[in-house]
């Protein structure tokens, strides 16, 4: 099957429907996770969304990253809510984000700048959506600047351990011939 | 693991974050204090110690401003959660007596703290 010139074989069907499985449970993995500030929250889930974009490419990224916050909203119990707009929005945000970076950029940048960037992404667009529907700008940018600085270290986290998966996963055929080529990796 | 431009990346971030703090500043610090009851309202300068007396449905609720700080000291109410409340002092600050409907805000420049928190 074929959309959009997507190679869809059931194979790779399978393998996002995984990540979007992976995904959720790393998004329940987080909430667990204390943080020193209650607004700051690591982002694992982005895992996911940076292998599905490295394997795959963007079409494949948004649609994971759409159907795992989706998902994850009706477990949890935020779907239709703030908190489930705010993740969206942050979520499609900084997989549009990284996937131009990993499309014109990688290489030289590695998993890890991608990640960095889609975290700010994430965070500045959460903030701007507050700003636009919630609390107006001045109330939002006092945050700006704190918003950026926490996402340094979860964004640094989260492409550290996307490298690791990345590197580890058994792909084939295209998926491991552009990871192989966006990681500067010795074919496998 | 890590590359140069992720590095790159990261310095550019902090950087960022860095400056947006320096040119924020602290903010939201309060400059005026607004007192508002049913047939009252005044606004005074929160770093000049002043006492008001303000008459409510109940009778008078005292509100002491000093040291750039506001709190009800005393008022006529049953739960007395207004004094419980202590002292205000950034912008967008409120301390209020409901049953004697007595309204204290402090106003200033910048951001107001934040007063709410979703996840």
């Amino acid at each position: 099957m074929s959309v959009a010139g997507r190679n869809l074989r059931p194979g790779r069907v399978a393998l996002l429907g995984m990540l979007v499985a992976v995904g959720l449970v790393l998004n329940l993995v987080d909430r667990m996770i204390p943080s020193p500030v209650p607004f700051a929250r690591l982002g694992l889930a982005n895992v996911v969304t940076l292998v599905a974009l490295v394997a795959f490419g963007l079409p494949e990224a948004l649609v994971v990253t759409g159907v795992r916050v989706t998902v994850a909203a009706l477990v949890v119990g935020t779907f239709g809510g703030p908190a489930f707009l705010l993740a969206l929005a942050g979520g499609l945000a900084s997989a549009l984000a990284m996937g131009a970076l990993v499309r014109t950029s990688m290489p030289p940048l590695g998993v890890v700048g991608v990640s960095l960037v889609g975290a700010a992404v994430h965070n500045v667009t959460q903030l701007a959506v507050v700003a636009a529907l919630f609390v107006g700008a001045t109330a939002a940018t006092g945050l700006l600047p704190a918003a950026l600085l926490v996402s340094a270290p979860a964004g640094f986290a989260t492409g550290i351990v996307a490298w690791l998966v990345l590197n580890r996963l058994p792909l084939d055929g295209d998926a491991a011939a552009r990871r192989d080529l966006k990681l500067r990796r010795e074919s496998s | 693991m890590v590359t140069g431009a992720d590095r790159l990346v990261l310095y550019v971030l902090l950087g960022l974050a860095a400056v947006l703090f320096a040119a924020g500043g602290a903010g939201g610090t309060g400059t005026d204090v607004r007192i508002r009851g049913e047939s009252f309202e005044q606004v005074a300068p929160l770093h000049e110690r002043a006492t008001f007396e303000v008459e409510g449905p109940l009778g008078t609720t005292v509100v002491v401003v000093e040291d750039g700080t506001a709190s009800i000291v005393s008022s006529p109410c049953p739960h007395q959660v207004c004094v419980g409340m202590g002292a205000v002092s950034g912008a967008g600050q409120a301390t209020v007596c409901v049953p004697n409907r007595v309204v204290v805000t402090v106003e200033g420049a910048g951001p107001a703290p934040t007063d709410a928190v979703t996840r």
